[in-house]
């Protein structure tokens, strides 16, 4: 699955989290912002990478700001913003 | 619309607002100025009454208010996810916030990445990935080899005239390098990439200096947000910003030790930057060079006067105050547009 563009999809409130999906430079960049960062930054950055590999996304680059969200959120945000960035799909 | 929790019966929504004017009650509370001629602006309603607002301008958010019964209810929260949703549908990757010093931890906890806190005058803080750090490291491609210091010149160029190229000649004869800054904004009469282009023709007979952009870090006053300062001290808040930013991330990527400027005969609001310029660049290792500006039949040469004589469609005597290269421009069907939007507007 190729991004086109630049999506976003969440929010910054409380216990929601913001991921925002671009055109990679040729693989895989997660840049993680997290309230949580130093107990769960490196499970939020496993959970999106394998959920990438599910959804065959090999060149992006990814910036979430993490307001808590639990994983099934993160996931859905995920999912989302990538949908977004399919050409032509708003 | 949604509902709030342990607000049952009331229904908190967003909305975008076209009428500015219902701001004015909630920015007074706050002793916030109006903000005017927004790209987008968002209110937050609680029953038609506004309880929180914020706005976005080019790549600016701004006037970001929260009623004070209402902080602490992820009011903020709704507004900057809000703001941030628009920004990216038109394609902005990165944002900046100008604010009051205080207020820099209140936008850091939603993710945006201090830059700069000059107490106390403001705070700045952008949102992205690494735009600063990106910024610097396109800074560091650029820079002159074995280049152990060098003086720097500022110029919005608008458009470049003989003034400017004195200047650079004057600093290109006094150090090995120089830098040549133009601010990056299209506000200006002349858009950057001409503004930029005639920087680099006006001084191509000079091989020791380089033109540059200052990115999103040498702020233009046109862009520099007015709202939350008071107007008598807007010169002074917007100086300091401004030079602490070139201090703590230009001037060390290319090491520049010097920072050479033109006397400010006509303009108020200058002559505070230059002051400011002189009172805090020394602080971080840099001196401030005043040269006296150039003449021409007596009349000191600005880019202001320049506009003025385009607007007076006088152009012998524009050619007088310009270097060839950009009067050439200024004869090319490119400057056509440039011109009427000149000549259209009265301002001095």
């Amino acid at each position: 699955m190729d991004i086109k563009k630049t999506a976003i999809c969440g929010s910054l409130e409380s216990n929601d989290i913001l991921v925002t999906v671009k055109p990679g430079e040729g693989d895989i960049e997660i840049v993680v912002d997290s309230i949580v960062r130093v107990q769960f930054g490196d499970q939020i950055e496993a959970l999106i990478r394998s959920q990438l590999a599910e959804m065959g996304v090999q060149n992006i680059s990814v910036y979430v700001q993490d307001r808590g969200a639990i994983d099934c959120i993160i996931r859905a945000r995920l999912e989302t913003a990538v949908l977004r960035a399919q050409e032509g799909i708003s | 619309m949604l509902k709030v929790k342990g607000r049952d019966t009331d229904i908190i929504y967003e909305s975008r607002i076209k009428d500015l004017n219902i701001l004015n009650e909630l920015f007074a509370s706050f002793d916030l100025h109006d903000v005017t001629n927004t790209d987008y602006t968002v209110g937050i309603f609680e029953d038609k009454k506004l309880i929180g607002t914020g706005s976005l301008k080019g790549d600016i958010l701004m006037g970001i208010a929260v009623d004070r019964a209402q902080q602490g209810c992820g009011i903020s929260g709704r507004i900057l996810s809000h703001l941030l949703k628009v920004a990216v549908e038109r394609g902005i990757q990165t944002l900046y916030i100008f604010t009051r010093p205080e207020k820099e931890g209140a936008f850091s906890s939603f993710g945006f990445k201090p830059v700069i806190n000059v107490p106390p005058y403001a705070a700045m803080l952008e949102w992205g990935n690494k735009p600063l750090a990106t910024f610097q490291k396109r800074l560091s491609e650029i820079v002159f080899a074995n280049c152990p210091r060098a003086a720097a010149i500022v110029i919005n160029a608008n458009p470049f005239t003989k003034g400017h190229q004195f200047l650079v000649e004057k600093a290109a004869g006094e150090n090995d390098f120089v830098y040549v800054i133009v601010v990056e904004e299209n506000i200006s009469d002349f858009p950057f990439k001409v503004r930029f282009d005639l920087t680099q023709k006006g001084i191509a007979h000079l091989n020791n200096v380089k033109v540059l952009s200052g990115g999103k870090y040498v702020v233009s006053p046109f862009i520099f947000p007015s709202y939350f300062t008071p107007k008598d001290k807007l010169a002074e808040t917007h100086a300091s910003v401004d030079s602490e930013l070139f201090a703590k991330y230009i001037a060390p990527v290319l090491n520049i030790k010097s920072r050479y400027a033109g006397t400010e005969p006509y303009n108020q609001e200058k002559n505070i930057y230059q002051e400011i310029l002189k009172e805090r660049l020394p602080e971080h290792g840099i001196s401030v060079v005043e040269i006296e500006r150039a003449t021409i039949k007596d009349m000191p040469i600005s880019a202001s006067l320049v506009r003025k004589l385009i607007r007076e469609d006088n152009f012998p005597e524009v050619a007088e105050y310009v270097p060839q290269t950009t009067y050439q421009f200024l004869l090319s069907g490119e400057a056509k547009p440039i011109i009427a939007k000149i000549q259209s507007n009265n301002e001095t």
